[in-house]
This record gives structure tokens, C-alpha cells and sequence, in this order.
């Protein structure tokens, strides 16, 4: 059964090392599993979750992904790996210039050729199933549109949908609702859940709203200040406790911007 | 003694007058005392007179001037395609964030510089002689000249760029090519396009004068007329100049409207 291990994970960030984001973290997400990472904004959320995609190096620690260990793995075979993890991010993250389908086909950049890219002559196969995933998650008829044309909560689900091209063994969602208002958020949740159960995808969601979190996942991971603070179920869970533990709030996110979150400006490099 | 605030105001005065007035004042004096012929001038009404020479233009030689008129335009949009094949490497090198390694973006910061820094009509007599007299010449030189400045502006702009799109094509399991391609390229293509079109209005200027030294179309025909002392014709193709470079502008505007 596929599963994914983090284990014993750290990082530090800052020219000596002396910001440490992660000191330490184990995790574990089985292949039925939905599991929220909760946390305030610096808890160590977004290194956890780049680092697990290695689009941040941990400094020590393994990432194992089908009983294969894949922190020391290069060029082709990584990028092999990281096809098989969609990510969906707070910011969307699309090609603003670039027309949704383009943006949802962007998932398939792992196993396109470049003159392919360039010319955007990617297969029928491919365009049909980006169709259909625009379809799925309701954009249908936005599909020619601007991807900076469409409202937040619809560029959320371009991501989504670009996440799902790359028919992921895991998907990684870090704080999708953050930029969205509440009501928006929900139904990005909705969205989330409702294809990882339909599809039997696994979610590993980072979030700052635990009463949202508990409404959707199976587990809670807690993180504080680079350090795992509660691993357990979420209906057992006490709020109040993580509420203190994580100091998580919904505004917290909204003051942070993730172009100048550390773990970003580290992925920033093309390699 | 001074006050603090009299000192500051004292320095500033300072600082201008050794800036700017001293400066002025030397080139005034050697520039137009020195060597600058009062004599051959003599009186406000010659020089008036002189210049009367050049009017009217005389218009009836334009039909004569199509070929290089076209010539100019021509080598000003041929310079503007060198420098558009040119431009995307010397970026790519050029630019902090995706060169390859320091030594590169040293050497594409270096072309960068002395393309700007050597006039269009240095590089025009360089490549006068290297390919001789004509049209291929001033392309060259228009081209070389060009790449700097389109570089300079578009490797700004990539190393501007939102890092977010770039994240979300490498998490896709993107290789670095299909990433620049998908998610680097999108972002600067109007500034490419733009600073290009701005660049073929400048190359039209600049490609009239560099015929002067051997590059081909209208500056070649303007310097042949000088040294004929034929004024009025000389006036004629100041006229065509004016009007081909207020043509480049209007569509030049055009173009980059739609673009952005």
C-alpha cells in the first residue's frame, strides 16, 4: 500500500543556518488518508510541504514515497518523482498571461516535450483530460479566458485542476484557502475532498483554521515552531489545546505573503 | 563660527559649483572660446544667411531618393530582427536568476556593456571595413548596437519576475527548459516585444545616420549631397527623414498598444 514517510526531517534557512524552519519532523500519510498541517504562519508548514516535494532540500532527513527513498534522488528521477505530487498553493500560482486550459496543461509539463511546450501543441489525449478536469471542477466555459481574468475562488480551482492533470499519487495543498474569503474557502474544500474521495487521491492540507480542518480530515499534524506538537485523530482532537499550541488564526495567514516566505525565495532557484 | 545649517548650505553651494558650474565653465571656454572660429562667422546676419542656404528643400529629387529611402528602413528592420534572434541568449545569460553560472552572467553583463557603451557610427566604420561599403554594414552595426539596451531591459524584467508560476511548473516535475518555456517566457514577452518595436523606431533614426560613414540608404545620399554643397537636396532628405521617423512612431505606438 502506498504511503509517504517524512522522517526526521530538518532545515534550517539563513546564510549560517540559523533560521531553523524544521528541527526534526516525522510524518506519515497512508494511501486513505486525508491529514491537515496545522500551524501558525512560521510554524514550519511550507518548508514541510516543499520539502516532501523536494522543491526545498532538507538538510537531513528522508523523504520516502512507495517504500522508495527519494532524498537523494537527481535531474530526471526527480522530476519523475515530483510529477506523481500535484501541489496546490495559496496563491494559485498560475501563468497570469497564459489561458486557463494552457494553465491546466501546464501539469503535464513533467512528460511534454519542450518544442510541445513551446508551441502548446500538447496531445488530443492531454487536451481532452484537461477539458474534462475544468469541466470537473466547473470551469468548463471559462476554459479560453486569461487565468488573471477569472475571480479568486476560479483560479483556485485552475489549480486544483492543474495539480489533478498530473494524476497524482498525493496531493499537496498548502494553505489553498488562505487568499479566499470563508465562503469561497468552503467550497475549495469541498472541491479538494470531494475529488480525493472520489478519485482516491491522499491529502496532506496545511490550514490554519482547525474548526474547518476538522470538518474535512481523518488526522491533524501540528507543527510549532519547527516541531511536531499533536499527531492524532482529528475527532479526538482538542481544539482549544491546538488553538493554544499553534496560536492559528485565520488573519495570521492573510499578513503573510508567500513570495516572501523563505521556503519560496529557496524554490526560487530553476535547478 | 558656523552654524550647522550654514555649514550644510555652504557645502551644498559647494558641491554645485564644483559639479556643475566649474565644469561649465571650462567647456564654455575651451569648446567655444578656443575652438571655435568667430572669425570665419563674422556677423549674425551670415550665419543667418548661411543657413538660408539649405531653404528651400529641394522636394524635386525625392522620387530620386525612393531606393534609399527604402534602403534605410529596410536595414532598420533587418538590424531589429538580429537584435530580436540575438537578444534571448544574451538575456539568458545575462540575467541573475537563470543563468547558468557567474562566469556567464559575467559574459552576457559584458556584451551587454559594450554594445552600449561604442556608438552606432564606431561600430558602422568597424564594420564598414570588416564587410566594406552598404547596407550590410549598417545592419550590423545597428544590430550590435541594439542588443545591449533590448537585453538590459528584458533581463530587468526576468529578474522582476513572479517566482510563484515558476514554483508551481517545477512542483509539476517540469524540466529547468520546459519551466523557462512555460513559466518564465509568458511573463516577459510583452516587455520583449515592446522594447523591440522601440528599438526599430530608434534603429530608423539611427540608420539614416550611420549611411554617413558607408552604411547605405538616405545618410549616404545626405553625405554625398553635403560634400556637393547641393544644400536644398541635403534639405530634401532631412525632410523624407522627418517624415519616415514620425511614420515609425505612429505605428510604433500601434504596436505596442496592442501588445500591452
Amino acid at each position: 500500500m502506498f504511503n509517504l514517510i517524512a522522517d526526521n526531517v530538518h532545515k534550517s534557512y539563513g546564510p549560517d543556518g540559523s533560521l531553523k524552519a524544521l528541527k526534526g519532523v516525522s510524518i506519515e500519510v497512508r494511501s486513505d488518508e486525508r491529514v491537515a498541517l496545522l500551524g501558525r504562519s512560521g510554524s514550519g508548514k511550507s518548508t514541510l510541504m516543499r520539502c516532501i516535494n523536494r522543491l526545498v532540500e532538507p538538510d537531513s532527513g528522508d523523504i520516502v514515497l512507495d517504500d522508495v527513498n527519494i532524498t537523494r534522488l537527481k535531474g530526471k528521477a526527480l522530476r519523475q518523482f515530483r510529477s506523481q505530487i500535484g501541489m496546490v498553493f495559496q496563491e494559485f500560482n498560475l501563468v497570469n498571461r497564459m489561458s486557463v486550459i494552457d494553465n491546466v496543461l501546464c501539469g503535464c509539463a513533467g512528460h511534454v516535450s519542450a518544442w510541445r511546450c513551446w508551441f502548446r501543441a500538447y496531445s488530443r489525449q492531454d487536451v481532452e483530460k484537461a477539458e474534462g478536469l475544468l469541466q470537473r471542477v466547473g470551469l468548463a466555459d471559462q476554459r479560453f479566458k486569461r487565468a488573471d481574468e477569472l475571480s479568486g475562488g476560479q483560479r483556485q480551482r485552475v489549480g486544483i485542476a492543474r495539480a489533478l492533470m498530473q494524476e497524482p499519487k498525493l496531493l499537496l495543498a498548502d494553505e489553498p484557502t488562505a487568499s479566499l474569503d470563508p465562503e469561497i474557502g468552503r467550497g475549495i474544500m469541498e472541491l479538494i475532498f470531494e475529488i480525493s474521495e472520489k478519485s482516491n487521491i491522499p491529502v496532506l492540507i496545511s490550514m490554519h483554521d482547525v474548526a474547518l480542518a476538522t470538518q474535512f480530515v481523518e488526522r491533524i499534524i501540528a507543527l510549532k515552531d519547527g516541531n511536531k506538537v499533536y499527531d492524532g485523530n482529528a475527532t479526538s482532537v482538542d481544539l482549544e489545546d491546538i488553538y493554544k499550541d499553534t496560536g492559528g488564526s485565520v488573519e495570521a495567514a492573510h499578513t503573510q505573503h508567500t513570495a516572501q516566505h523563505p521556503a519560496i525565495q529557496k524554490s526560487e532557484a530553476l535547478a | 563660527m558656523l552654524s550647522d545649517r550654514n555649514k550644510r548650505i555652504l557645502y551644498r553651494n559647494g558641491l554645485f559649483v564644483l559639479g556643475f558650474g566649474l565644469p561649465l565653465a571650462l567647456s564654455l571656454y575651451f569648446i567655444l572660446g578656443v575652438q571655435t572660429d568667430w572669425a570665419r562667422m563674422s556677423t549674425f546676419d551670415m550665419v543667418v544667411k548661411n543657413l538660408e542656404k539649405f531653404l528651400p528643400p529641394n522636394l524635386s529629387v525625392i522620387p530620386d531618393l525612393m531606393d534609399a529611402t527604402l534602403d534605410t528602413i529596410l536595414i532598420a528592420f533587418l538590424a531589429t530582427l538580429v537584435i530580436a534572434a540575438l537578444v534571448p541568449p544574451v538575456v539568458w545569460l545575462s540575467s541573475r536568476n537563470i543563468t547558468p553560472n557567474i562566469v556567464f552572467y559575467y559574459v552576457g553583463r559584458g556584451i551587454i556593456i559594450i554594445s552600449r557603451s561604442v556608438h552606432e557610427l564606431v561600430w558602422a566604420l568597424i564594420f564598414v571595413i570588416a564587410v566594406g561599403l552598404g547596407p550590410l554594414a549598417g545592419i550590423m552595426a545597428l544590430g550590435i548596437r541594439g542588443i545591449g539596451f533590448v537585453s538590459k531591459i528584458v533581463s530587468e524584467e526576468v529578474e522582476a519576475i513572479d517566482v510563484r508560476p515558476i514554483e508551481a511548473l517545477r512542483a509539476t516535475g517540469a524540466s529547468t527548459l520546459n519551466v523557462i518555456i512555460l513559466a518564465v517566457i509568458p511573463q516577459i514577452v510583452p516587455v520583449f516585444l515592446g522594447t523591440l518595436i522601440f528599438q526599430w523606431e530608434i534603429d530608423l533614426r539611427r540608420a539614416a545616420v550611420i549611411g554617413v560613414v558607408g552604411g547605405g540608404g538616405l545618410g549616404l545620399a545626405f553625405h554625398q549631397a553635403m560634400i556637393q554643397f547641393k544644400w536644398h537636396d541635403a534639405m530634401a532628405i532631412v525632410v523624407i527623414l522627418i517624415v519616415i521617423v514620425a511614420v515609425g512612431e505612429i505605428v510604433s505606438r500601434m504596436l505596442r498598444k496592442r501588445i500591452i
